[in-house]
């Protein structure tokens, strides 16, 4: 039987094997019945007929006889009449066993039961003709005695042959019926056995079929209900956990919300400081233009500066030029002091005064030398002075240009300044208005995640019906298992 | 204060000096001065006696001569008269000056003239000071007569 079929398919199949036996037992029952009847019938509807009818013939002769005696005793032509009805109702009786005989042996005895009464008639005719002519009854009854008395016996014998035969027949008959009927029952009781077998066979196949797969699918289930138990405990604890963190997302929801109310009110402030800072900008813008053309005359102004001190530094040089003879002045005096010094030392007393002299006049050399040192020392200083101020000057020229060249990068700035701002002030206010459809969602996803709560305790509360169900199932499934399979439950 | 004003107030000082100088009385003979040229030499500051020297001059470059004698840059005419010039370096035993501008004259015995780079002033110490003159004092007397006499001897005779 294949294992992919249903159980109804084969408790079908199962059945309809059985009913199949059953019919084929009602089947050969019917006919072995139908067969006994019908020998039943035949024996009783011909062949006890014919007996009775043999027993008519019987009667029928012998009331012709009788009527003929009474003809011959009291020539009444009622006896006659009378014996021609009785002939006729034995004609009749031949012709209806003709009709219901089949065997040549019964047919051929019917034809000498005819030929016998054709010649028990003639014979009887000529006795009665004799009698008609007048002859005496005894004579008659002699002639009676000699004449038809032995074609009676001869048709007596003949009719009770006839009905011994059919009366064999008959028995025949009846055995024959006796044995279809045996074998019929035999039959009957073979094919039952057999299909009670079959049905036995039929019976511990499916059983063992079904116990197998309904034992396996039990198994299956019960596997599965420890599973799905498993599975719910794990479902419930992620339930649980799934609950604490929606709370936590509702929580965080909630300040996403407020931060999002806070950042809209935010980016309204921005819009306006946007504005103010665009005013600005473009105030700052025309400061900017104006400081470049003041920038312009500082320029001018430095230019005229730088002028005067390379003056300055040519004269600061013309000023060492006349230091230097100053000093190579008072260095000459200085030696013709030290000279004259000399000399006077060389003249004498008398040179004692010019020495003095000579002293007084290298002091004021060396005093002028000094003065000499110091206004070179200041002239280099007001050189160097100039030199860096020259310098600084010059760096003041560059850094006047670098700051003319700023401010018109800043008034340029300042404008993309304003045009920025004008962008910020339009994105602040799409962020604005952003920020509120965010809200907007927020709320919306607050509300939904708080029915995903409540999903998520519903789903709770099922699990731990499903729980319960599937111990439920397990509990079935391992007493349907015992029903089954009760070693395996055991 | 300012340079204008500190300038007003130097020349007022040099003024009052100048007339002070000769005001004064000419110095007594308590107190013995010697005057002197204070050069240096190779980073020693040296003390010529202005007594001991005809003059000083600067600015003429002796012309050199091809002879072998240690120091001797060249001739150098000097007040008409033919001056043989040395290095006063190496005659001490220096290296050689760099730019020996000044010359110093040493009348007594022999002309000859010394060059050096680097004249420092005049000096007028006390002859005590002078003569005790140590080398910790840092001022080395040079003695011109016996440096000439040096120049003197039989190999070093000048030209």
């Amino acid at each position: 039987m294949r294992r992919s079929w249903t159980f109804g398919r084969k408790l079908a199949v199962a059945f309809a094997a059985v009913l199949c036996l059953l019919l084929l037992v009602s089947v050969i029952g019917v006919r072995a019945l139908r067969t006994v009847v019908a020998s039943k019938d035949h024996v009783i509807d011909v062949t006890a007929k014919n007996v009775l009818r043999a027993e008519m013939l019987r009667g029928a002769a012998a009331r012709k006889a009788s009527a003929a005696r009474a003809y011959l005793l009291t020539q009444d032509e009622a006896a006659l009449k009378e014996m021609k009805t009785d002939r006729e109702r034995f004609e009749a009786l031949i012709a209806e066993l003709r009709t219901t005989l089949n065997r040549d042996e019964n047919l051929n005895l019917v034809d000498k039961i005819e030929q016998d009464d054709v010649a028990l008639q003639e014979q009887l005719d000529r006795v009665i003709a004799t009698r008609k002519a007048g002859a005496a009854l005894e004579l008659v009854n002699q002639e009676l005695d000699k004449q038809v008395l032995p074609k009676r016996e001869v048709l007596e014998r003949d009719v009770t042959a006839f009905a011994q035969l059919e009366q064999q027949n008959i028995e025949d008959r009846k055995g024959a019926a006796t044995a279809a009927a045996e074998t019929a029952r035999n039959t009957v009781l073979g094919v039952s056995l057999a299909a009670l077998l079959l049905a036995i066979g039929i019976a511990l196949v499916l059983t063992r079929t079904l116990s197998q797969q309904i034992g396996s699918a039990v198994q299956h289930i019960q596997s599965s209900s420890n599973e799905l138990q498993t599975a719910v405990n794990q479902q419930s604890t992620g339930t649980r956990e799934q609950a604490m963190a929606l709370s936590e997302i509702t929580t965080t929801i909630n300040e996403l919300l407020v931060t999002s109310r806070q950042i809209a009110e935010s980016a309204q402030r921005v819009a306006k400081i946007a504005e103010d800072t665009a005013g600005s900008a473009h105030a700052g813008e025309q400061v900017a233009s104006r400081t470049r053309e003041s920038i312009g005359g500082i320029k001018r102004q430095v230019d005229l500066i730088v002028t005067h001190m390379l003056d300055l530094g040519k004269k600061s040089q013309q000023i060492g030029g006349i230091l230097e003879i100053i000093s190579e002045l008072t260095e000459q005096t200085n030696i013709l002091a030290i000279n004259a010094a000399i000399e006077a030392a060389g003249a004498g007393e008398s040179g004692k005064r010019f020495a003095v002299v000579a002293e007084e006049i290298r002091k004021l050399a060396d005093r002028v030398g000094g003065s000499a040192k110091d206004i070179r020392a200041l002239v280099e200083e007001i050189r160097a002075a100039v030199n860096t101020t020259v310098m600084i000057t010059e760096g003041g020229t560059k850094a006047v240009d670098a700051g003319s060249r700023e401010f018109s990068e800043v008034a340029v700035a300042l404008q993309r300044i304003v045009a920025l701002v004008g962008t910020t002030t339009e994105a602040t206010r799409e962020i604005e208005l952003s920020t509120k459809q965010q809200s907007t969602a927020v709320e919306q996803v607050n509300i939904a995640v708080a029915n995903v709560a409540q999903a998520t305790r519903e789903t709770e509360a099922s699990s731990s019906q499903t729980f319960q169900t599937a111990s439920l199932l397990t509990d079935l499934s391992r007493e349907l298992l015992r029903l089954i399979q009760p070693q395996a439950a055991a | 204060m300012s340079p204008r004003a500190s300038g007003a107030s130097q020349v007022e000082a040099l003024r009052r000096a100048f007339d002070q100088s000769f005001r004064a009385p000419p110095p007594g003979e308590e107190e013995e001065t010697e005057d002197l040229l204070q050069l240096r030499i190779g980073g020693q500051a040296l003390a010529v006696r202005l007594s001991e020297i005809a003059g000083l001059i600067q600015g003429r470059t002796p012309v050199p001569l091809p002879a072998a004698a240690p120091g001797l840059l060249g001739l150098a005419g000097i007040r008409g008269a033919l001056w043989p010039v040395f290095d006063l370096a190496v005659l001490l035993g220096e290296p050689p000056a760099q730019d020996p501008r000044w010359l110093l004259l040493c009348g007594a015995g022999a002309p000859v003239a010394l060059a050096f780079s680097l004249f420092e002033g005049h000096l007028r110490l006390a002859r005590s000071v002078v003569n005790g003159a140590a080398p910790a004092s840092g001022l080395r007397i040079l003695s011109i007569p016996h440096l000439v006499a040096s120049l003197q001897t039989p190999e070093g005779d000048p030209p």
